[in-house]
């Protein structure tokens, strides 16, 4: 049902209301949690795009300097792709019911990303000791604000991976809530990992 | 999305959540309907602020000998007046206030899907509120930059408000802006998933429709002053250069370089317009209802009004720029954005044209609601058509920042949405509180406000045309400019204004006073169809529906059908329960 | 009551209207054409005012409720949106294609219009014309001080022979098309004089511009028009429009870059034999 036939529709009449008298009341028939992480990744999607925007529209200007990419934001990238790998191990330990398995995963996955945020904050600590600070330059400037936003976002779903390994110890094996909070959090770090993967790609072409 | 046809013994009812204590029953309440409250009562207050600030703008704008307050004072107060008015005030009252109360009670929910963070989105709001309203009394003073903030001025020593204003405005617009994604999310979410059965995205009254466009808007453009609000404080705090280009300040080169002050413009305005259309279109939709129930008759063209707020909503995003046609831009984007936003007239001007047609062939009650619709079709009409002069390129050149542009802004955002709330307050009131408004302290108050606004922006218009420019503390000695019949009629106007803002003291004062000592309501005094007047009690308790939740049989507009006895039927009564007025045996054949 | 009020509202707006003395100041530019595209949207808009809040007087009168009064009962009339898009399309339609007509004309300055320059800084106007050579000398935001307040490159030729005219009235030359290039030192101010109806805002870091023509002599007050701190209000400069003749004597009264610095050099030196000698 896409959105053009939904309001082509016309609720007065009585065959239409033969129809509408049966419905549900839902849109989707995903759960709510799944319904509000989309639409969350959405409006993060949009604030990073904006950000991205300003950065190529600045692009533009003469006084654009490159800045030098520490070898330590490759390693840092490989390192958030091994936490994504992780999650997804994770969730497939859940279809095999194997929870055993799936908290492991779940605690490599978030030392895997507290590796990564440290990685980035050494190489903040590098850049700022070779003299390129925030306000040297626009490029430099917006290189912090693009990776402070992105760990930002990660320490966010950092809270929730707490709850989610708090629940792995106590929930019911069959539980499917817990199910759908560790397949979530994956999604989730999908998304920052794709993010992650734009900024860097974006960064690394300017 | 899909439609799911569910049979009823497979719909899970999601555990509604009971407070435990005074705390969280009346403080930290998840229940929508306290939330909506607070949100009101918070807007208000500060919405207050703004409105005496207004007084003394005008003051100082009519006798400026007098000088009421100084030049930078005048500068921080036209400043908060605006930025309080447009996003403390309006939208955290559409879509914070009245989003809270009615959508669950309009979907036939028990609550906003997620109570608890509805809850923290309260409270980040008020924590937003408090910061800026705290840039009063700190060292400098707010900010006077102007509601735009444009750089570099905003951070630079010729404004004021350098100290601590400017931060502590752009930190409390992060904080709302957080505030509001939380509270957004719920009402998006609620719309989409938590509708009682039966109740289809079309059986959905206007309201709703206006309200979630409103927050899906909300949600894609509050981003982007988010982030213009994040780099002008790395400007500020951090001495980055995203806005600030190499300048000179009173002879003193500073360190900034190569910014672009018009890149903030664009992501300013990019918010900033759709932002206009987060506060109209809950208005849209809310009078679409007002006037459909008081005139009894179904909304007409009801699809198209549908389709014209969805329309509206979107094209809002591509119209931005007309904001910056004399901004430096490049002058060829002035020809796109001319046209998309002549564009976006064609829509707004059909749902002008459908109340107008809802009233046609009606049965008109000149209820206080009804005469706070019919106000609102003069001044949005007026706003709007005075919109067709600015969004022309080139007949904005003279006009843009002069006098007409702050007659019309306000015409169609000020007063248009402004007697929309009055009129859906008077409206829900009996709802809300179980009593009625004191009808004569009403209708005072509505005709106070309703001419004394019109005197007060129609002939603002015209200082506009003679090219008095705004945000100016005086006019000083411009004898060819500025004759002193203009300045007789700026004195007309804030008598005027100060006039409209005695009533709006009456209208608080009657709303205390109704609380307590108002005519106790019947239940569904305006007889309105919607689920929000069906609940058992009224007002409706916690959960809203008690033990079941209702189940929705049609449209949100059967009134005057013809066939049936009662000139409404509600939106949970099914056809047999109908009672059919006498010679008839089933209910009129509709019109497709 | 209510329908009185309403007519009294609409017959008093249509009247304001015809008979307000706040309207338009006389016209002192080429661009009539604006005060053409201003006039004919009032008409356009102003019909469709009457005509819609005429008809919604007469429903209020006609429809108010009765005893027996039974509201209509019709959800949609495909006949009449589409009627009433076509129209509000073709209405919309007339007034964008002159209004972009014109503003064409706006953004397409004349080859031989002069390039003036406008320079605005917290709170007062600057300007520069392009002397002799009829080019403007570059400049940059840095090389301002004291001396220097229009930050010219020393270096540029083209800068030698430039009129620079500080804090003082501008005077155009009537009926000579000319063509603004606004330039800020420090934040954004807007160079709008009335009865020119043109206006751009200026912006530091970039230079902005706009064309005219003045048509008729006179004075004429300039206003800032873009918020630019506490003196905006007070940020007003003066533009003089003159014949040919008054310009002309005008023009030779000015001061070009070159003869202001051998000035300032010749008082530097004036200044050292003066402290040498005592």
């Amino acid at each position: 049902m896409s959105i053009f036939s939904i309001l082509s529709q016309k609720p007065w009449t009585s065959d239409q209301a033969k129809i509408d008298d049966k419905h549900s009341g839902k849109s989707s028939s995903m759960p709510l949690p799944r319904v509000a992480l989309y639409v969350s990744m959405i409006v993060m999607g949009v604030l990073f795009t904006l950000f991205s925007v300003a950065y190529i529209g600045r692009m533009a200007y003469g006084d654009w300097r490159v800045l030098p990419e520490p070898p330590l934001l490759w390693f840092n990238s490989l390192v958030i792709l091994m936490s994504s790998f992780a999650f997804h191990k994770a969730t497939l330990s859940l279809k095999e019911n194997n929870n055993r398995r799936t908290r492991e995963y779940l605690f490599l996955a978030g030392a895997l990303t507290l590796g990564f945020i440290t990685g980035q904050l050494f190489v903040w600590r590098e850049l700022v000791s070779f003299g390129y600070f925030v306000s040297t330059n626009p490029s430099y400037a917006f290189f912090y604000l693009l990776t402070a936003l992105h760990i930002l976002h990660l320490l966010g779903g950092l809270i929730a991976w707490l709850f989610v390994v708090y629940k792995s110890f106590t929930a019911e094996d069959e539980s499917s809530n817990f199910r759908l909070s560790v397949n979530l959090c994956a999604i989730y770090w999908h998304f920052l990992l794709i993010v992650w993967l734009i900024l860097f790609t974006m960064l690394l072409l300017t | 999305m899909s439609e799911s046809i569910i049979p009823e013994s497979e719909l899970e009812e999601v555990e509604l959540y009971h407070p435990k204590s005074w705390w969280t029953e009346k403080v930290f309440s998840q229940d929508a309907k306290l939330i909506a409250i607070q949100y009101g009562l918070t807007a208000f207050a500060i919405g207050f602020v703004a409105l005496v600030l207004s007084w003394f703008m005008r003051i100082q704008i009519a006798f400026p000998e007098m000088a009421i307050i100084s030049e930078g004072t005048y500068y921080q107060f036209i400043t908060m007046h605006g930025m309080i008015m447009v996003v403390y005030l309006l939208t955290a009252l559409f879509l914070g206030a009245f989003g809270n109360y009615l959508i669950p009670l309009m979907v036939g929910a028990r609550d906003m899907v997620f109570p608890y963070l509805n809850m923290v989105s309260y409270w980040t709001y008020l924590v937003a509120v408090l910061v800026l309203f705290v840039s009063f009394f700190t060292p400098g003073g707010p900010t006077g930059a102007g509601w735009t903030l444009y750089p570099p001025q905003a951070i630079l020593g010729g404004t004021p408000g350098q100290e601590t204003g400017i931060v502590l405005m752009l930190v409390s617009l992060c904080i709302f802006i957080v505030g509001f994604t939380m509270g957004g999310l719920n009402y998006v979410i609620t719309v989409l998933q938590a509708r009682t059965r039966g109740m289809t995205l079309m059986r959905m009254p206007l309201t709703v429709w206006g309200i979630f466009t409103a927050t899906v808007l909300a949600l894609f453009a509050f981003p982007a002053l988010f982030v213009s609000a994040v780099m002008m404080l790395f400007d500020k705090l951090l001495m980055t250069s995203f806005f600030m280009p190499a300048l000179v300040e009173f002879g003193e080169n500073l360190s900034y370089g190569g910014g672009s002050p018009i890149l903030f413009q664009h992501l300013f305005w990019f918010f900033g317009h759709p932002e206009v259309y987060i506060v109209a279109l809950p208005a849209f939709g809310i009078v679409s209802d007002l006037i459909s129930i008081h005139a009894r008759k179904n909304i007409f063209g009801f699809r198209m009004m549908v389709w014209a707020i969805v329309g509206i909503g979107a094209l809002s995003f591509i119209v931005w720029a007309h904001h910056m046609y004399v901004s430096g831009m490049n002058p060829y984007f002035g020809f796109f954005f001319a046209t998309t936003t002549l564009i976006i007239a064609v829509p707004t001007a059909l749902k002008v044209y459908n109340w107008i047609l809802t009233l046609w062939k009606g049965n008109i009650h000149l209820t206080i609601p009804m005469l706070f619709c019919l106000g609102f079709i003069v001044t949005f009409l007026n706003g709007g058509l005075t919109g067709l002069f600015l969004g022309n390129v080139i007949v904005d050149v003279p006009l843009s920042d002069t006098y007409f542009v702050v007659a019309h802004f306000h015409m169609v955002m000020g007063i248009a949405p402004v007697l929309v709330i009055l009129g859906a307050i008077y409206h829900w009131y009996p709802l809300i509180t179980g009593k009625m408004l004191h009808d004569g302290m009403g209708r005072f108050h509505f005709w106070i406000t309703f001419v004394g606004s019109y005197l007060i922006y129609f002939p603002m218009h015209y200082l506009g045309f003679i090219g008095v420019p705004r945000r100016y503390y005086e006019m000083g000695q411009t004898e060819a400019l500025y004759t002193s019949s203009a300045a007789d009629l700026n004195v007309f106007i804030t008598i005027a204004a100060l006039a409209v803002g005695f009533a709006q003291l009456v209208f608080i004062y009657n709303v205390f006073w109704s609380a307590r000592n108002g005519k106790v309501a019947e239940k569904n005094p305006w007889k309105s169809t919607s689920l929000e007047w069906q609940t058992p009690e009224q007002p409706p308790i916690h959960g809203n529906f008690g033990k079941e939740l209702p189940v929705v049989y049609r449209w949100a507009y059967d009134y005057s059908v013809p066939g049936a006895e009662d000139d409404f039927i509600p939106q949970d009564v099914p056809n047999e329960k109908v009672k059919l007025a006498e010679g008839y045996t089933e209910l009129g054949v509709e019109k497709t | 009551m209510v329908p009185f009020i309403l007519l009294i509202l609409i017959i008093g707006s249509v009247l304001f209207h015809l008979y307000t003395p706040w309207y338009s100041t006389p016209i002192a530019s080429n661009w009539g054409s604006i005060d053409s595209t201003i006039e004919l949207t009032f008409w356009m808009t102003g019909i469709v005012y009457i005509l819609v809040l005429g008809f919604m007087t007469y429903c209020v009168v006609k429809f108010r409720n009765t005893k027996n009064r039974k509201a209509d009962y019709e959800p949609e009339s495909k006949k009449a949106e589409v009627i009433l898009t076509v129209l509000t399309t073709i209405g919309v339609a007339g007034l964008l294609a002159p209004g972009l007509i014109v503003w064409d004309d706006y953004v397409s300055p004349p080859e031989e219009a002069m390039p003036i320059e406008a320079m605005g800084q917290q709170w007062y106007w600057n300007f520069r014309l392009p002397g002799e050579d009829g080019i403007l000398g570059t400049t940059d935001a840095r090389n301002i001080s004291a001396d220097n307040p229009f930050g010219m490159n020393e270096n540029d030729p083209n800068g030698k022979d430039d009129i620079l005219i500080e804090g003082d009235t501008l005077h155009l030359e009537h009926d000579k098309p000319v063509k603004f290039l606004l330039r800020s030192i420090d934040v954004l101010h807007n160079f709008y004089v009335p009865q020119f109806r043109a206006k751009m805002d200026l912006v530091p870091g970039m230079v902005t511009f706009y064309w005219i023509k003045p048509t008729v002599t006179g004075n004429y007050e300039i206003l800032c028009a873009e918020l630019c701190g506490v003196g905006h209000h007070a940020m007003r400069g003066e533009v003089q429009v003159d014949n040919a003749n008054d310009y002309q004597d005008w023009l030779n009264d000015q001061l070009t870059f070159e003869a202001i610095q051998e000035q300032a050099m010749l008082d530097r030196e004036e200044k050292l034999a003066f402290n040498k000698s005592n």
